[in-house]
């Protein structure tokens, strides 16, 4: 498979887009390739700055490092991305002919003026409606996966309630052991920035 | 037989059309619910599935080994910081490197299937809708999809897809009171080996200078008296346990409060303020996990649980004393 290709295939699996049967195969070798799991960082790091799910202060240091690592990437690859979400997000068509350093710094026009898009998409897969993950409105503090407390000793506390909630619970709980999926799943700040390859965090 | 009689037959045959098979699939989405709760814990298996949420990926591994010594299994990320979770008969440890500490708490014993899914009740029946509402393909397995919806919006709902074969679960939908899918669970990879190996349950982390957080008071009480209560109540939801125990970050004894609706359930903490440790105020959210921290009478209140995060404020804003 050309790099192209993954590329797209890569941008349509941040979108929500993929096809089962191609996300499988990618999926397995985002298993198996650090070097892929850091290019879908990097993408999903993109698609937030383009569907404004980035903190809404945004400082020049943050706009150059963006604009680098949208540099980094094939122009085909960014504007792949880009036309995935163009149905999706009007903003996107606007940007869409811009170069890295211009899709950074509309991001920061767009941030400023507190721009928001929430949006939603439905499929019909099998018979089985299947709603899509929705990007929403994220204030500066929501991180995705943390307690989005930024302070060690609440948030050790709070995994501490989380872990005797999760056993407390568990005659009513179905899950098992993937009911800790959150808390193996998670990160942090501090890990994003020591991470290698890491981008989550760019501020 | 007149006329009226017979339209007032046909219409009575027609409803019970529409209502017999809403019954047939509420119950065989209980048994489907069973099978899965029997083979999460009862069968060996190992495989990678990703965590969607927030539209980020995680990647997972987990192994689980059940035998005549009873369970054993390991959750880690590939992903990231290298956190895993171990679990046998006696202990959980969940090894956290990037905030370097250790959480150690003693393994609960498991009921072999969960009680809200033993006999779905009619209480559960009233505030979430089972239905098994098609087939689907996951990991290269066939799979039914079981919906499991809420009749309001102070509960999630979810989808599970379960393996045609050994009702195994192959992917999860947590959906909030807007019908929005905000976590996601799938299996990329999924296999039943006849043995584990021994090694597949071992942490590979060496985490002998991360702080430890053990939980060394076993001992779960009940409180001598019952000071504290939740003076509004989330619709459907009642207080099904109520004990005092410490924690494995230290500090006072905390009050545990359990709620239940039969199938979510939400816990709150409340413990003494205490000068040494900061104070949590306002809610925090890690995926569907929703939690919320307020101060009531010089007493620290902390309500977790996999509900909305409306939820976990009501409930943490109308902890009282009982009258």
């Amino acid at each position: 498979m050309n790099e192209n290709k993954i590329h797209e295939q890569l941008s349509a699996l941040v979108d929500d887009e993929l096809a089962n049967a191609e996300q499988t195969m990618l999926l397995h070798r985002l298993l198996s390739e650090e070097e892929l799991r850091a290019k879908l960082m990097r993408y999903q790091l993109m698609h937030d700055a383009i569907t404004h799910q980035l903190p809404a202060a945004l400082d020049a240091k943050f706009l150059q490092r963006l604009s680098t690592q949208i540099a980094q990437e094939p122009v085909l690859a960014a504007s792949a991305m880009l036309a995935v979400g163009a149905m999706k997000n009007n903003f996107s068509r606007i940007l869409k002919p811009l170069s890295g350093a211009a899709i950074a710094a509309s991001v920061a026009l767009f941030s400023i003026l507190g721009v928001r898009q929430l949006w939603q998409n439905t499929a019909v897969n099998h018979g089985v409606t299947d709603t899509h993950l929705a990007t929403s409105q994220v204030t500066a503090k929501r991180r995705g996966m943390r307690w989005d407390l930024n302070q060690r000793d609440i948030e050790n506390r709070l995994n501490s309630y989380m872990v005797n909630h999760n056993e407390t619970t568990s005659g009513t709980n179905f899950n098992g052991i993937m009911q800790y999926f959150r808390m193996v799943g998670y990160d942090t700040d501090d890990n994003a920035q020591n991470a290698p390859n890491s981008t989550r965090n760019l501020k | 037989m007149s006329k009226p009689v017979l339209v007032f037959l046909a219409s009575l045959m027609t409803s019970l059309g529409v209502v017999f098979p809403a019954v047939a699939s509420s119950i065989e989405a209980s048994d489907w619910l069973k099978r899965m709760a029997i083979s999460i814990k009862s069968l060996n298996y190992q495989g990678s599935f990703i965590y969607i949420h927030d539209r980020q990926i995680e990647l997972m591994h987990i192994v689980h080994q059940a035998n005549a010594q009873g369970e054993h299994e390991r959750l880690y990320s590939l992903n990231g910081a290298p956190r895993e979770i171990i679990r046998d008969n006696n202990l959980l440890t969940c090894i956290l490197p990037d905030n370097k500490s250790v959480l150690v708490e003693k393994s609960r014993p498991r009921k072999y299937i969960p009680e809200a899914l033993l006999n779905i009740s009619d209480q559960v029946k009233l505030h979430y809708q089972f239905a098994v509402v098609g087939d689907d393909r996951i990991a290269g397995r066939e799979a039914k999809v079981v919906s499991i919806s809420p009749r309001d919006h102070f509960r999630y709902g979810y989808r599970l897809w379960l393996d045609k074969t050994n009702a195994m679960l192959l992917k999860s939908d947590v959906v909030n009171e807007r019908g929005v899918v905000v976590e996601q669970l799938m299996f990329t990879q999924l296999e039943f080996p006849e043995k584990i190996d021994a090694q597949a349950l071992q942490a590979r982390n060496t985490s002998n200078n991360f702080q430890r957080f053990v939980l060394n008071d076993q001992s779960i009480k009940a409180p001598a008296q019952k000071y504290w209560t939740i003076l509004q109540m989330p619709i459907g939801f009642q207080e099904s346990m109520h004990t005092v125990h410490g924690l494995p970050t230290g500090g006072a004894p905390v009050v545990h409060l359990v709620l239940s609706d039969g199938l979510a359930t939400v816990s709150v903490y409340i413990e003494k303020s205490q000068n040494t440790h900061k104070s949590f105020e306002g809610a925090s959210s890690m995926g569907a996990m929703n939690a919320f921290g307020t101060t009531i009478e010089n007493h620290q209140i902390t309500v977790v649980g996999e509900v909305p995060r409306d939820t976990v404020m009501m409930i943490g804003r109308s902890v009282g004393r009982k009258q």
